[in-house]
C-alpha cells in the first residue's frame, strides 16, 4: 500500500517539472524553426539530449531531500524509499525517451534535426537500438546524480565540494601533465578503450558494448546508493 | 484490515540499552525503560536532554550507535511491520512545503489504512485550517494544527507527539487537549507526548519519563510521582526546623517566607505552623533536573 502511494506521489509530483521542461524546450524549438524559416529557409539544430541530460541531473540532485523526510514521516523504509525511487527514475527515463526518440524523428523530416545519438553512430540502426542506448544513457545519469546527493547528504557540503574539485583538477590537470610527461603514454591507452565501450572497434559499431558498458555503470551507482541509504539518518 | 489488528503480540515500546552519540556528545547513554499499551506517556526533559532523539530512534529517522528499540517484541530499525503501527507527529517539518494540506490528507490515507480522512476534514473545519493551503504557507502554529489533526486521525497501536502545541493558543491547545482524550477514550491506545508544557498536559498522562543528559532521571506513574514528594511553606526559621533530616530537593525564599520541596510523606505532627501542600508535577520536574545537574557538577 506504501509503495503504490510513493509511486503515485512520485509520478504526479514529476508531471509538472516535465510540463515545463519540454514546453519550454520545444518552445524554444518551434519558436527556432519559425524564425530560421521566415528569414531563410535554413536551420538546424542537433543533440537536444544533452538538455534533458541536464534536467536529469537535477532530478537526481532534487529527489532525495524531500522525498526522503516526507516517506519516513509516513512510514516507509529506506529499502521502500530506494526501491521508488529507482522506479521513479526508470519511468522518467523511459519517458523522456519516448518523447524524444518521437520528436526527434519528427523534427529530423521537418527541419534535418539530428539526435545525439544519430550524430555519433548514423542512421543505419534500427530504431529500438536507438532507442535502448538513449534509455540507459538516461537511467545512468539520474542515478548518478542521485549516488552524488547521497555521498554529499553523507559527507556534508564542504567535504563534498573538496572531493569533487580534487577529482576534477586530477582528471583535467595532473592526469594530462602526466599523459604528456609519459609522452601520452596513458592517452595511447585509455582512449581506444574508451572508444571500444561506446562500440567503435574498427569498422561498425557494436551497440551492445557502450549499451551494456551505461547498464553495468547504472547497476553499479544504483548499488553504492543503496548501500549510502541504508543508513541515511534525518538530519 | 491492517494486519497488525489480528496480532495479539501487543507488547508495548522498549528501548534496550541505548546508546546514541553526535560527534563528542553523548545524547543517549545506556538508556533502557519499557512502554505499555493503552497507556498515555509523558516524556519530559530539558532542552537537549534526548527527547527527539529517543523518538526519533523509535521512529526509525535515526539509528542507535548499540542497542535497540522494540515495538511488540520486532525491531524497530527498517521494520515496515513495525513501523506501521506507529506514526509520529514531530516537531520538525516533513511534508513537502509546496504540498496542499487537503493532498496531504489524501496521500496519508494512501499510506495508512487507518487514517480516516473525512475525520481529518471534520478537525480542519473545527480548528478552522485551510485545506486548501500549501503546508509552507501556513503559519507555525497552524502548521502544527495540521500535523496534529493527521495524528488524531489515525487509529494506530502508537502515536508520538513532539512538541504538539507549539505556536498554538490557548482556545486551540484546549480543543486538542479534549479531542486527544475522546479519542484515547474511544480507541486506547499508546499515546507519548514529549513536551516542555508539563502543567498543560499533567491531568492527561498516566506515566512520566524524565530523560536528562541522555539518561532516564525517573519513571513513574503520575500519582507515585505526585505521592513521591511535597511542599511545605511558611516563616523560613520554621521551615528550616522541620527540614533537618529530611531529603529536601528545592527551596523557594521570598522575605521571610521559604517554601521546601521534600521527597518523602509528610509528618503531620511536626509540621506546626507550616503549611503542606502537593507538589506541583512541574516544580518537582524542575527541581529534580536542577539537582541532577548540581549533582554531575560537582
Amino acid at each position: 500500500m506504501k509503495w503504490k502511494t510513493s509511486m503515485k506521489y512520485q509520478i504526479t509530483e514529476s508531471i509538472k517539472p516535465l510540463a515545463i521542461f519540454y514546453g519550454i524546450l520545444y518552445g524554444l524549438v518551434g519558436i527556432t524553426l519559425v524564425i530560421s524559416r521566415a528569414v531563410a529557409d535554413v536551420g538546424g539544430f542537433s543533440g537536444m539530449e544533452s538538455s534533458t541530460m541536464v534536467f536529469l541531473l537535477f532530478c537526481g540532485v532534487f529527489s532525495f531531500v524531500e522525498d526522503f523526510r516526507f516517506f519516513l514521516q509516513n512510514g516507509m523504509t529506506r529499502r521502500m524509499i530506494f526501491q521508488s525511487e529507482c522506479a521513479q527514475f526508470f519511468l522518467i527515463s523511459l519517458f523522456m525517451m519516448l518523447v524524444e526518440t518521437g520528436m526527434g524523428a519528427l523534427l529530423h523530416w521537418l527541419a534535418g534535426y539530428e539526435s545525439m545519438f544519430h550524430l555519433i553512430y548514423g542512421h543505419s540502426y534500427f530504431v529500438g537500438v536507438e532507442m535502448l542506448w538513449r534509455f540507459v544513457v538516461y537511467l545512468m545519469i539520474v542515478n548518478t546524480a542521485f549516488l552524488f546527493t547521497l555521498i554529499q547528504n553523507r559527507v556534508g557540503k564542504v567535504a563534498f565540494i573538496l572531493g569533487c574539485l580534487t577529482i576534477g583538477l586530477a582528471l583535467v590537470v595532473l592526469l594530462p601533465s602526466i599523459n604528456m610527461a609519459l609522452d601520452g603514454a596513458i592517452a595511447d591507452a585509455v582512449f581506444p578503450f574508451l572508444a571500444k565501450l561506446m562500440g567503435f572497434d574498427g569498422g561498425a559499431a557494436h551497440m551492445a558494448y557502450p549499451i551494456l558498458t551505461f547498464l553495468a555503470v547504472t547497476a553499479a551507482v544504483s548499488l553504492a546508493s543503496y548501500l549510502m541509504l541504508r543508513r541515511a539518518e534525518l538530519k | 484490515m491492517p494486519w497488525w489488528k489480528g496480532d495479539m503480540r501487543m507488547n508495548g515500546i522498549e528501548i534496550n540499552d541505548v546508546v546514541k552519540r553526535y560527534k563528542d556528545v553523548k545524547a543517549l547513554d545506556h538508556v533502557s525503560f519499557r512502554m505499555e499499551e493503552g497507556k498515555i506517556y509523558g516524556l519530559l526533559g530539558r532542552n537537549g536532554a534526548g527527547k527527539s532523539t529517543l523518538i526519533s530512534l523509535i521512529t526509525n529517522r535515526i539509528f542507535p550507535d548499540s542497542g535497540c528499540v522494540l515495538i511488540d517484541g520486532e525491531n524497530a530499525a527498517e521494520n515496515g511491520r513495525a513501523q506501521d503501527k506507529i506514526f509520529c507527529m514531530s516537531e520538525k517539518d516533513l511534508y513537502p512545503r509546496s504540498m496542499k494540506v487537503k493532498k496531504a490528507f489524501k496521500l496519508t490515507s494512501g499510506f495508512y489504512e487507518e487514517f480516516d480522512e473525512e475525520q481529518a476534514l471534520h478537525y480542519s473545519e473545527m480548528f478552522g485550517l485551510n485545506v486548501k493551503k500549501s503546508i509552507g504557507s501556513l503559519s507555525t502554529g497552524y502548521r502544527s494544527i495540521f500535523k496534529l489533526i493527521v495524528a488524531l486521525s489515525l487509529n494506530l497501536p502508537y502515536l508520538i507527539f513532539d512538541e504538539p502545541v507549539l505556536g498554538l493558543d490557548a482556545n486551540h491547545r484546549e480543543l486538542f487537549y479534549k479531542l486527544l482524550l475522546n479519542d484515547f477514550e474511544k480507541h486506547p491506545k499508546t499515546i507519548i507526548i514529549a513536551t516542555h508544557l508539563i502543567e498543560e498536559v499533567a491531568g492527561l498522562i498516566e506515566e512520566i519519563v524524565i530523560i536528562d543528559k541522555g539518561r532516564i532521571l525517573l519513571q513513574a506513574s503520575s500519582e507515585e510521582l505526585m505521592e513521591q514528594g511535597y511542599s511545605v511553606s511558611g516563616p523560613a526559621q520554621d521551615v528550616d526546623a522541620y527540614c533537618r533530616g529530611r531529603t529536601v530537593i528545592g527551596i523557594d525564599e521570598l522575605g521571610g517566607l521559604k517554601v521546601a520541596y521534600i521527597m518523602g510523606k509528610a509528618d503531620e505532627d511536626s509540621l506546626g505552623r507550616l503549611m503542606v501542600s502537593t507538589i506541583s508535577m512541574q516544580k518537582l520536574f524542575v527541581k529534580l533536573t536542577e539537582n541532577n545537574a548540581m549533582r554531575k557538577d560537582g
